[in-house]
């Protein structure tokens, strides 16, 4: 019992635990949709392509935290609004557009950050996030931004199902997919941006698949594949935290490890259960 | 084209359900329809036959207003297709992800979203729909599976239950017999037949020049052109079919009409 409750003696651990349940619930929600329509190197691009605004709000705000968030938050949609827009006015297909404006931001990112004195710090902050580090600010404008991601998925839950799963069906009933499809871009770039300071840029796709995939494997509707990949979301970020604060691993690594356990367990069950 | 006249089969006023005007549509330069016109009336029930490439998805997808032609109008009850939401476009079985999460009657709720309008959930009269329609294919006992433990037959079931809970009133199945085996491509004969008298007007496609000949009213022959509109045995004339499929098909010319022997197209894939 002590082993649980003694990190909660810390404000710092408080913190840390309710971000990663939050960011856990976000996660699996939007994850589902994004591991149906096979968009996992989409995500993972818009992760790393916000670094570029961290590192404008992090030089115009020196170092304080709210500038660095909106700034990632706008790099990300510019950057989905980027992708969206080369692969419709080109005949380039979509991963290359990914591609090149994911390397490009990438850059960018990187440039502004090594024109800053000890950059090395800040960036393995930003590329690795430090969940111990969140404020109760933090938390206000991740719950905030979280629950406002969770609202548009529920508004939008069948369209986006339908987009999904029968996209020539979404489009004989009419189905704004054009609008649709952006507004799914935005959140899944708000998404990233709420799970960028629990497990940082590199790894903050993990948290989106991941627990998604797991789901995936068990559920056979999409409302379980969603409340199951968000309770592996949230565990595993409560599960990750405790073991970085006894064993001093890096908490987004302990994370993003949890998942990944969780998921060769569900392989290892599905794959049993069918043979 | 107006249908060939044939003897016994009633004339049927009113504004026609679909026109379908002077409809060209190439993809990349390459004609893949040129110069369709025909018009069907409520209730007709019409086999869509020809050799592969020969423009049957293509047409579909026109109609449902999922590609414009470059020349050429199609009408849906007097409008253009694209404001539509009766129509129902049934793809081919292999167009769809049967692993996605969701149950046989999750997937005839889609069918509804467009009656439902954004932002609201499903009510308890949408799920009365579903249900009825998973009554008439024969499915209700299914509603609650996931569908990707459904056998090829019941996938097109299911289909057909969601364009049911659309309330489609113009029905095109593209292939819907394609790997399904004959028990099944009865049952669901059986159930467009029950929708045909209930005036729901259906156009499908198939290769099966048999059937489309002993179970439909209207046939048609296309290959790119509209070579043939009417009554089967005034289209599948062994002039018309050679026509349209060339050297590849071959029929014996018996007293009572004709029957094809085969013919060597039926891969799949086309668009």
């Amino acid at each position: 019992m002590d082993l649980i409750l003694a990190p909660l003696a810390y404000p710092f651990m408080v913190r840390a635990l309710i971000a990663s349940v939050i960011v856990g619930i976000v996660c699996g929600v939007v994850g589902s949709f994004v591991v149906l329509r096979g968009m996992t190197f989409l995500g993972d691009a818009l992760a790393h392509s916000i670094l570029p605004g961290v590192a404008i709000g992090y030089l115009l705000g020196r170092g304080a935290k709210g500038p660095m968030f909106w700034g990632a938050i706008l790099a990300a949609i510019l950057a989905s609004l980027g992708i969206g827009a080369i692969s419709k006015r080109t005949r380039l297909r979509e991963d290359a557009s990914i591609g090149i404006i994911f390397a490009g931001m990438l850059a960018l990112g990187i440039a502004i950050i090594s024109s800053v004195k000890n950059y090395a710090v800040d960036l393995a902050h930003i590329l690795f996030g430090n969940v111990l580090a969140v404020s109760w600010g933090d938390l206000a404008l991740i719950g905030g931004l979280g629950a406002l991601v969770i609202l548009t998925v529920a508004a939008f839950f069948k369209e986006f199902m339908v987009m999904a799963f029968d996209p020539v069906l979404a489009s004989t009933l009419r189905i704004k997919a054009g609008i649709l499809n952006y507004i799914f871009l935005v959140v899944i770039s708000v998404t990233v941006v709420v799970s960028l300071q629990t497990v940082g840029v590199a790894l903050a796709v993990a948290l989106l698949i991941t627990p998604a995939a797991t789901a995936y494997l068990v559920a056979s509707r999409l409302l379980t594949m969603m409340a199951i990949s968000a309770a592996i979301g949230v565990v595993s970020g409560i599960l990750g935290l405790y073991l970085s604060y006894y064993f001093g691993i890096a908490s987004g690594a302990s994370i993003v490890l949890v998942c990944t356990a969780f998921f060769l367990i569900a392989l290892t069950l599905a794959r049993s259960r069918r043979i | 084209m107006m249908p060939f006249a044939c003897k016994g089969l009633e004339h049927r006023t009113g504004l026609p359900v679909l026109e379908v005007h002077g409809v060209t549509v190439r993809y990349d330069g390459v004609t893949a329809l040129e110069g369709i016109t025909f018009s069907l009336q409520k209730g007709d029930f019409v086999a869509l036959v020809g050799p592969n490439g020969a423009g049957k998805s293509t047409l579909f997808k026109a109609i449902a207003g999922l590609i414009k032609p470059q020349e050429g109008e199609i009408k849906v009850y007097g409008y253009e297709p694209g404001g539509h939401i009766c129509i129902a476009y049934i793809p081919q079985r292999s167009e769809v992800d049967w692993n996605f999460p969701a149950t046989v009657a999750d997937v005839v709720m889609m069918g509804r979203i467009a009656k439902l309008g954004p932002l609201l959930w499903p009510r308890k009269k949408d799920w009365e729909v579903v249900y009825k329609a998973l009554k008439v294919v024969g499915l209700e006992e299914m509603a609650n599976r996931p569908i990707r433990e459904l056998s090829g037959g019941q996938q097109q079931k299911a289909f057909i239950a969601r364009a049911l809970a659309q309330e489609a009133e113009l029905m095109l199945l593209d292939e819907p017999f394609n790997g399904i085996d004959a028990p099944s491509q009865a049952e669901i004969l059986q159930i467009l037949k029950e929708l045909h008298h209930r005036e729901v007007t259906i156009m499908l496609s198939t290769h099966d020049l048999e059937m489309a000949s002993q179970h439909f009213d209207l046939v048609m022959l296309l290959n790119r052109q509209l070579l043939g509109f009417g009554c089967p045995e005034m289209v599948f004339t062994p002039q018309l079919l050679r026509q349209a499929y060339g050297g590849h098909i071959q029929f014996l010319q018996t007293p009572e009409g004709f029957r094809i022997v085969g013919d060597t197209c039926c891969g799949h894939g086309e668009r």
